[in-house]
Parts: structure tokens; C-alpha cells; sequence
């Protein structure tokens, strides 16, 4: 039996990614999509030759058992309870909320709806990643020491230089995929942060540089780059790398560096145009998977929190200039 | 079917709210109510503008009926779900389904013959805390669980009084009040194997206990221990709950849940900061999804049969002095 | 906080080798194509120009007081500059002192203020460890020559920095910290586009550095007491260029391992260290620097500046890089020797760096690396470290 799943809102970019993936899924089915905007939905729904719902409680009554949330941040609490009431199992993009109370008052929701909750971080299923973990894990690198990371990307605009939306700039839209990363990886959880943010790139209201540092609870430290800081005519949309310092050598991590360089007189312009695996797809599969066999997410709410902490943090560091203890 | 018809038989306070309940879900109509008591059938007609009927049987055999909840005390369980068996009629009924597991397998088997849904309200699992300690032990924080505690103290004036304080109607505190604590260890442990309980009446309100110690075995290997009163002016409810890998503690229905994986954090969560359904909404809402979309029921029978096993078992524990593997007590 | 009879300051007495006992390769004069170097614009002009002029001006001889790879490096650029050469080679270790001149065809030494009563020379380059610059180039300014080259950094402590321009202010003798990233024609050029508005207005710049933990004399770097570990050491090029191309910097802060473990343990040695560093600087941008002493995968340096109009980047966003790189240490080495960074152009960095000292004063001007420049690339090093030290942001100014 195939797992059915709605989609709560296309207002962030990758809802159309998973929506895609989900259509790949052979085990999978995308039953609909509601959007407080409806003419969205109904585009969305037309581009993913599925049907739109007039409101997300319609969405909700349909025979599905998942939902996939990928409005803008500070609806995610909303969407979340109400799927959780409906008993809907649910992926949450990133970052899970915009406060530490929206994102526990999600994980407690479904905890007590008996529903899962898994945050979309999508870079946990990279095969360059799972390389990384596999040395790691195997002992043969030795203890991390540090991890220098990045997470840079061209500046969205539209709703996620809307605080009242996103809950900030670029620090909550690009901490927390490397955040993530660091946890696993360390298995060790951010104690403090240190942040420097400006809005030199754009010189509006909201930050376009973060940079982090953090020490974790059992002694690696790391920085992580998370601005909006590539330029338009940058060849691509941003990067995912880190360098993780071990007490036996170094391995480094550029995730999306599978690319074909493409100078085109078209365009104007030179790109980089990526042929590595889709890792939405891999997410979206671990996602369905756990659906249909009841198993655990891999990753889950509270995975999601943390990262959000972070991100809180680096905010209140920035405004006071000094260490801030992350919980 | 568009709308619920629904029955009520016995139309006490725990009923009535459930038939409100059922209206205000918008999916359900209250049809008849019928009890013996003419006061409460009076308020429960006036509330619902609905029928009396006379009898249980009366009542199922009408064509505006489509489903029945029986709200009787315990004791008058089993002629009531016989009653919607032999109509063909699904069931809500209140817990405990019956006061001995012979009575359950009796209603089980009406049930199954009939082919019309036997659902127990089975009600503590959905409880904000309950519900989110299983949620915890599914997601892995703290291993599997081994020892579980309850304790559940408190001085209901209900108790000391009218049907509740007979033990023919009541079935026993065991069975009208922790039923539901039985059914919940059995929700986090698994099946239970053997019990081992100690009783006594303190306050000689009830002619049954009104304190007991239950010690349970699971097919997991791990252990429970309850320990009910209703003779403690002190009202106090803790779970303590231990696993292979860290502990959790609740405090029941109101106050938070605390948990702990060995070399991690404490989380804690207050049960004013948890969202969501209501718990008898929820339990309702499975109901009805079951009977009009052959959704899978939260509860059913079985769950309710085990529970009253539970009980039986610490109750000829308590008679017999030994431990009473759960075998003896389906067996009969 | 100099440590008691390094080999470099145990005074062995005697008469040096004579120098016309040891034979040498004679240096070869180097070709030299004007304009090859499109991009540098230093402001003391056109090296090429300058070079050709100076062989019938000026003649440089120079005394070298010399221990580890470095000294070695700049004898061997001394030998590529035309009116200048290598007279003298000083080294406490005499075998080191007699194959370094040897090599080079200079006279060794193992007695410093021997060796510049002796030489008399007009440049003294001083490339010791860090903890004795101050010691030696307060030396070679009694002495008086027309100029003295510092290794960097230029001192272990802002004290040393201040004792060396005082001695030579007073000396009346110019000294000039090598800062030898100024003379790199990438980070030259970075700069140059910086300026010129390649990005637009700057909002962040982000520099790597660093391989293998340096293998070197008594394990020099890795006691930080004597080298300040990896901050002082190495990255505190990165300091000098970015003060340089973006200005003063107003705060730090840093997590490193030895900066980190030094407030517990003054005599920690490591062989390996790392330092992560955010600099905030005056004018709003913000940087960061990565110094790796820890990887065994070799040595690389990279950076980029992002505006609000463009990005520019060296050796940083790779389109097809490989996506995971693992580098681990050998079982039975994890060792390097101290590695020395190759940017082959016409004419090499540490070879432009000393030619331009030359050529300035020669001219008379005012090199572009002051002594100030060198003591505050110090400053902003040791802010990082008490910053790694303390777990908090340390203010500059």
C-alpha cells in the first residue's frame, strides 16, 4: 500500500523539490495541496498533476497519512498542531520554528498525537556526507577536534527577509543544515555560541552575514559560515562544505561540488549545473519508508530544535557580543 | 452514512459528556437514550431532544439507531454490548468492558459473531502525558522499557457512595478506577504475564478495596508495580518509568513529563504546553472513523479484555495469596 | 620568556670558517622579463626598472642570522637579486652556519655580533625562532647598518615589538618586518581588485591556511611559549593582509587548540594545532580564518571577499572538486618538515619581498611594511590568542 501524502503549503522553495520527489516515489503518492494561497495551490497542484484543497482543514479530512510542511517558518507551529490533531505524520522544512516554544510545543503536539515528526535536512542523506560519517564512525580519523563550516547561498528576498515570516536572515535559514551536520557527526551538542553578524550584502533590515562560532558540550569547537553572501552572477545557488579537523588528518566536505561547468553565450554567464544524487529524493524515501513500517524518522523534531537553538543563540551573541550559552 | 445515529445506554454524567461529545464532533446525532434511573433519562432526553426507549434492547432494535455507547455501570456491561451485538450494532462501550475476563470473552465473541465493532474506551493511553511517554519510548531516546511505577492515590468522594461503592456494580476499585493504569502499563510494557497483589480497605468506605499494590511481570522480562488508593486525603499520581538507556517520569494529569537518556539531556515538557485533540475526542473520532470509513479503532475489545485480566489476576492474587499467571485467568 | 641556551644563542667563541675555505655555487644572475608581473603595483615602482638601476647604484651585502628553512629562503632570493649578496651567515649550529654559506658562497658564523663586526654589513636579516628577533635585531641595530629584515612575526610579545622599533628608531636604521603575503601576486591582486571595487562594498572575507603540523628545531613551533602556536605563527599572515586590504580591526574571537589550552598550561607543546578565528573589523566587515597545523592532506591557502556587487575568491568555491576528501595520517608517520608555500611566478614572493626593501632604500623611501605594521599583525595574533584563552571576544581598539 502506497503511503499518501499531502503537502501543507508551497511558500518555500524546496516544497516543489519534495513535491517532485514524491512523484518519483514508486511507494508514494501525493494526494494534494492546500496553500493559504490558493491560486498556488491550484498551479502547484497542476504542475505535480495532483489536486489542490481549498483550505488545509480539507487536506487534512482527505484519506492521507503524511503531510509535508513547507510554508513559511513561523507558520510551521500552526500547520504542525494541525496535522498533529489529524493524526497526520509529518516532514517539517527547516528551520522547525522561529522560537524555542513553536518548536517544542511541535514536537509535543505529536508526541501527543502519536504522530512522527522529522525535519526536512535533506544534507543528512548526501553520499559524500554518509562518507564522511562512515570515516568518522569507523575510528580511522580519529577524535574530531574542530570543524570549520559553511553554508552560504545567494540571498532569497521575498518572505525570508520578512522576520515577521522567517523569524530573521540568513542566520535562521542557514544555520541549521550544518548545525545538524555537526551534532551527528560529533554526537555532541552545541553548549555555546559566539556570532558576528552585519548586513553589509544588502544594507537592509535584516542580517545577510553570519559567522558562528560554537563549542560543543564535549569539547570540539567550529565555526560555520551561514550568510547570504554569493552575488547573483555566482554560478550557483550556495554550498555545504566543512572541514573536520581529526586527531588523525582532515576530511573535507563540499557537498554539492558535482557540477559540470557550463560558459554559455545564451545566458551570458557561466553555471554550474549539478549531476550529483538527488538527496531530496533520498530524504522524502527515508521519510515514506518510516511511514509505512512505523519505524522512528531518522531524524526528528528535536534534531530540529536543536539546530533552531543555535540559530537563537547566534542572534542573542550578535546583539550582546559575547558567549551565549545555547540552552 | 452521513450522520452517526447514536444510543445511549445508561445516561450518567460519564455518558451524557461522551453523547455531547459525539454531537459536537458535527458527525453524530443522539437518536434514544434509555436508564433505569428516570431522572438521569430525563435530563439526558431534554439535553439530546431525543427518545427514550425502555430498554437496552428496545433501544438497539431502532431503525434511527446506527450505533450504540454503553455508559452503564460495569456490572451491567455485558447485557447491554450483548444487547447491541445481538442488533448488530457497533459499540462504544466505557471501561472496564466487563467485570471478569469470562464476561469479556462472552461480549468479544458476540461482537466477532455479529461482525459489529466492539471499541473499549480505553482512555488513559490518550492522555497528554500517556500519550507522550509512548511517544518517547517509539522514537528511541531511552532504550526499552523495563520497570514501570504507578502510583495513583486520592480520596474520591464518588467512591464512598451510591453504585461505585459496591463491588457488584463497581467491580472493585481495580477494576472501575485502574483499568486504566493496568491498560496503560500494558501500552508501555507490552503483554503481562503473572501479578502478584496485596489489598486492603482502610477506610471501610467501599465493600471492596480502597488500597492495593499490584506487581506485574511482563513478556518483555521487565516489571510494573501499581499502587492504588482511594483512602489517601493526599491526592498524588507519578509514573516512573525506567528503560535500557535513561527514564521518564510523569505526573499523570496535570504538572510535566520528564525524561532522560543516560549521557544526554534532561527534556521536560509541561502538560499546559502540549496542543492537541482532546483525549475523549480523540477516542470518539476513532470510533466513528471506524464505523463510517473502516478506520482502524484505536481500542477494541481485546485491549479492554486484557486490562479486566489484569485485574482478575491481582484480585485472586489478593485472595489466594500467590502470584496468578495471566494464562489461568483467560484460560476459564 | 626566552629560553635558557638555544643553539642560536650559545656563544661558542672562536674564529668563523673562513669563507674563501668554503666553496660554493656562485649564484646565478636571474632573468628577468619587464613587465611579467602585470598585477603588482607595489607604489615603490617597478621592481624590473628598480633592479636594473640598482646594479650600477647600490651594492647590498647582507649578514644573516639564520636558523630553520626561512633564512635559507631568503639567502637563496638574496642570491637572485642583482648588487646583492649574501657576505655572511650566522648560525650557533657551526655545522648549519658552514652548508648554508657554503651553498651560497658566504662566510659563516656562529657568533652574531662577531659576525657584524666582521661583515660590517649593510642589511642584517634576522630569521631566528620567534622568542629571540627582539634579542638580535637589537643587536644588529647597535651595529648600525643600513637596514634590518625581521622573519615574521615580527615578536613574541607587543613588548619585543616595541623594544626593536625603539632600538632602531634610535639607530636611525630601518626595519622591516617580513610580512611576505603583501608580496604574494594573489593576494596582491585580491587586494588591488578589493580596492578598485571588484565586489562592490565588502561584507566578508574568509582566508585558509595551513598542512601538516612543521617539524622543526626543538620542536619550536609547537612550544607556545616560544611561537604563540598556529595564530602567531602562521595565520598571522592572513592578519597582516587583511588589516592591510580592510583595515584596523576592532574585535576578535577565536577557539584554537593550543591558544585554548594555554591558559591551564603556559608550558604546553603540541604537534598539532587549529584555530578558527571571526574578526570584526572597523569599517563593519566581518572575517574569518582557518589556520590548520593538523592536516595531513598538504599545503593550502585559499580565500575569498564577498560584496554587495560581486565575490572573489582564490582556490575557494571549486565547480568540480572532488565532493569528500578524506586525508588521514599514516600509520606510522603522520609527520611533515615545515612546509613552505610555492606560488611559482617569475619572480618569487619572499624574492619580491626583500627587493623591495632593498629598492626603497636605495631610494631612500619608506618601505611599504612598517615596523608598525609588523607590531600590530602581532597584536591582532595575540588578541586571538587571549580571545581562544579567555572564551570571549577581545576588543583591539
Amino acid at each position: 500500500m502506497s503511503v499518501r501524502i499531502g503537502i501543507m503549503s508551497m511558500a518555500h522553495m524546496h516544497a516543489y523539490s519534495y513535491a517532485g520527489a514524491i512523484n518519483e516515489i514508486a511507494e508514494a503518492e501525493l494526494v494534494g495541496i492546500a496553500d493559504h494561497d490558493l491560486a498556488r495551490a491550484r498551479e502547484s497542484a497542476a504542475q505535480f498533476s495532483t489536486q489542490a484543497f481549498a483550505s488545509y482543514e480539507d487536506l487534512l479530512k482527505a484519506d492521507i497519512q503524511a503531510v509535508v510542511i513547507g510554508s513559511e517558518n513561523v507558520r510551521h507551529r500552526e500547520l504542525c498542531e494541525m496535522a498533529a490533531a489529524a493524526g497526520k505524520h509529518i516532514l517539517c522544512e527547516k528551520p522547525l520554528a522561529t522560537t524555542v516554544a513553536d518548536a517544542e510545543a511541535m514536537i509535543a503536539a505529536c508526541r501527543y498525537a502519536g504522530v512522527q515528526l522529522m525535519t526536512a535536512f535533506p544534507c543528512r542523506f548526501s553520499p559524500a556526507m554518509a562518507r564522511l560519517k562512515a570515516t568518522v564512525d569507523s575510528g580511522q580519523a580519529g577524535a574530531i577536534l574542530a570543524i570549520r563550516g559553511t553554508n552560504r547561498g545567494r540571498c532569497p528576498f521575498g518572505w525570508f527577509v520578512q522576520k515577521e515570516l522567517s523569524g530573521g536572515g540568513a542566520v535562521i535559514d542557514h544555520t541549521v543544515h550544518v548545525t545538524d551536520l555537526m551534532r551527528w557527526i560529533t554526537g555532541q551538542e552545541v553548549a555555546e555560541v559566539y556570532a558576528e553578524t552585519s548586513n553589509r550584502m544588502f544594507g537592509q533590515d535584516f542580517e545577510d552575514i553570519g559567522f558562528l562560532t560554537m563549542a560543543f558540550d564535549k569539547g570540539v569547537f567550529a565555526t560555520l559560515d551561514s550568510s547570504w553572501s554569493r552575488p547573483k552572477s555566482f554560478p550557483t545557488w550556495g554550498d555545504v562544505t566543512m572541514n573536520v579537523t581529526c586527531e588523525r588528518g582532515v576530511l573535507t566536505l563540499d557537498m554539492f561540488s558535482q557540477n559540470l561547468v557550463v560558459y554559455s553565450d545564451r545566458t551570458g554567464g557561466v553555471s554550474w549545473v549539478p549531476w550529483g544524487s538527488n538527496i531530496d529524493l533520498l530524504m522524502l524515501q527515508s521519510f515514506v519508508a518510516a511511514v509505512r513500517d512505523g519505524t522512528p524518522v531518522p531524524i526528528t523534531g528535536e534534531d530540529g530544535l536543536r539546530a533552531v537553538e543555535v540559530a537563537l543563540a547566534a542572534y542573542r551573541s550578535a546583539e550582546s557580543g559575547k558567549v551565549v550559552a545555547v540552552r | 452514512m452521513d450522520y452517526v445515529n447514536i444510543g445511549v445506554i445508561g445516561c450518567g454524567n460519564m455518558a451524557r459528556d461522551l453523547a455531547r461529545r459525539c454531537v459536537k464532533l458535527g458527525r453524530c446525532r443522539v437518536a434514544a437514550v434509555t436508564d433505569p434511573d428516570p431522572e438521569s433519562l430525563a435530563a439526558a432526553a431534554s439535553e439530546f431532544m431525543a427518545d427514550t426507549a425502555a430498554s437496552a434492547e428496545e433501544l438497539c432494535n431502532r431503525p434511527d439507531v446506527d450505533a450504540v455507547i454503553v455508559g452503564s455501570p460495569p456490572g451491567a456491561h455485558l447485557d447491554n454490548v450483548l444487547a447491541a451485538a445481538a442488533a448488530r450494532r457497533p459499540i462504544f462501550c466505557e471501561k472496564p468492558l466487563g467485570v471478569t475476563v469470562a464476561e469479556c470473552d462472552q461480549m468479544i465473541a458476540a461482537c466477532d459473531e455479529a461482525g459489529v465493532l466492539l471499541f473499549v474506551g480505553q482512555v488513559l493511553r490518550l492522555f497528554p502525558l500517556f500519550a507522550y511517554s509512548r511517544s518517547v519510548i517509539n522514537e528511541g531516546h531511552i532504550g526499552e522499557p523495563r520497570a514501570i511505577s504507578v502510583i495513583r492515590a486520592g480520596y474520591g468522594q464518588a467512591f464512598h457512595s451510591g453504585w461505585r461503592a459496591k463491588r457488584k456494580l463497581a467491580g472493585g476499585l481495580l477494576l472501575e478506577v485502574n483499568v486504566h493504569e493496568l491498560d496503560y502499563m500494558r501500552f508501555i510494557m507490552g503483554e503481562p504475564v503473572r501479578v502478584y497483589a496485596l489489598m486492603d480497605n482502610i477506610m471501610r468506605g467501599m465493600d471492596y478495596e480502597d488500597q492495593a499494590y499490584v506487581l506485574l511481570e511482563f513478556e518483555n522480562g521487565g516489571t510494573g508495580c501499581l499502587h492504588t488508593s482511594m483512602s489517601s486525603p493526599i491526592g498524588e499520581y507519578r509514573v516512573h518509568l525506567q528503560s535500557t538507556k535513561g527514564n521518564l517520569v510523569h505526573g499523570g494529569f496535570s504538572g510535566s513529563l520528564r525524561y532522560q537518556p543516560v549521557d544526554g539531556q534532561v527534556t521536560e515538557v509541561l502538560q499546559a504546553d502540549i496542543s492537541g485533540l482532546n483525549p475523549y475526542d480523540r477516542e470518539l473520532s476513532s470510533w466513528i472513523e471506524a464505523i463510517t470509513n473502516d478506520a482502524k479503532p484505536l481500542f477494541t475489545g481485546h485491549d479492554g479484555r486484557m486490562a479486566v485480566a489484569m485485574a482478575e489476576c491481582a484480585y485472586r492474587s489478593a485472595d489466594e495469596k500467590r502470584p496468578v499467571a495471566v494464562s489461568e485467568v483467560l484460560a476459564t | 620568556m626566552v629560553p635558557e641556551s638555544p643553539r642560536f644563542v650559545q656563544r661558542q667563541g672562536g674564529i668563523p670558517r673562513d669563507a674563501e675555505n668554503v666553496t660554493g655555487e656562485a649564484s646565478a644572475p636571474l632573468l628577468t622579463v619587464p613587465g611579467a608581473d602585470p598585477c603588482w603595483d607595489d607604489s615603490a615602482g617597478s621592481v624590473t626598472r628598480d633592479r636594473q638601476r640598482r646594479e650600477g647604484l647600490d651594492m647590498f651585502r647582507i649578514a644573516m642570522i639564520v636558523c630553520g628553512g626561512m633564512g635559507g629562503t631568503h639567502a637563496r632570493c638574496y642570491g637572485n637579486i642583482p648588487g646583492a649578496e649574501v657576505a655572511a651567515v650566522m648560525d650557533s649550529d657551526s655545522e648549519a652556519a658552514s652548508r648554508l654559506a657554503a651553498s651560497i658562497g658566504a662566510r659563516p658564523f656562529t657568533d652574531a655580533d662577531a659576525m657584524l663586526s666582521a661583515v660590517k654589513p649593510d642589511i642584517v636579516d634576522v630569521c631566528v625562532p620567534t622568542p629571540w628577533h627582539a634579542e638580535y635585531v637589537c643587536l644588529a641595530a647597535a651595529h648600525r647598518p643600513r637596514g634590518i629584515v625581521v622573519e615574521k612575526p615580527m615578536g613574541r610579545t607587543i613588548a619585543d615589538c616595541e623594544r626593536m622599533i625603539a632600538a632602531c628608531a634610535e639607530a636611525g636604521v630601518p626595519l622591516f618586518p617580513a610580512q611576505v603575503l603583501r608580496f604574494f601576486p594573489e593576494f596582491a591582486a585580491a587586494r588591488s581588485q578589493v580596492l578598485a571595487g571588484a565586489v562592490g562594498e565588502v561584507a566578508c572575507v574568509r582566508t585558509r591556511r595551513g598542512g601538516p603540523f612543521p617539524r622543526a628545531w626543538r620542536n619550536w613551533y609547537g612550544k607556545y611559549a616560544w611561537s604563540g602556536g598556529i595564530a602567531l605563527d602562521l595565520i598571522i599572515h592572513d592578519f597582516d593582509w587583511l588589516r592591510w586590504t580592510f583595515g584596523e580591526v576592532e574585535r576578535v574571537y577565536a577557539r584554537g587548540l593550543s591558544a585554548g589550552q594555554s591558559a591551564t598550561n603556559p608550558e604546553l607543546e603540541v604537534e598539532k594545532d587549529y584555530a578558527l578565528v571571526t574578526l570584526r573589523f572597523v569599517s563593519g566587515v566581518i572575517g574569518h580564518v582557518e589556520g590548520t597545523w593538523a592536516d595531513p592532506g598538504g599545503f593550502k591557502v585559499s580565500f575569498e571577499v564577498a560584496g554587495n556587487e560581486g565575490l572573489l575568491e582564490y582556490s575557494f568555491n571549486q565547480p568540480a572538486s572532488p565532493p569528500y576528501i578524506a586525508a588521514l595520517e599514516l600509520a606510522d608517520s603522520g609527520r611533515a618538515a615545515v612546509p613552505v608555500p610555492e606560488s611559482p611566478t617569475a619572480v618569487n614572493p619572499y624574492q619580491r619581498e626583500l627587493e623591495h626593501f632593498l629598492d626603497c632604500l636605495a631610494k631612500g623611501v619608506a618601505p611599504s611594511v612598517t615596523p608598525e605594521d609588523g607590531m600590530e599583525a602581532v597584536r591582532i595574533a595575540l588578541a586571538v590568542n587571549e580571545s581562544a584563552a579567555h572564551n570571549q571576544a577581545v576588543a583591539l581598539r
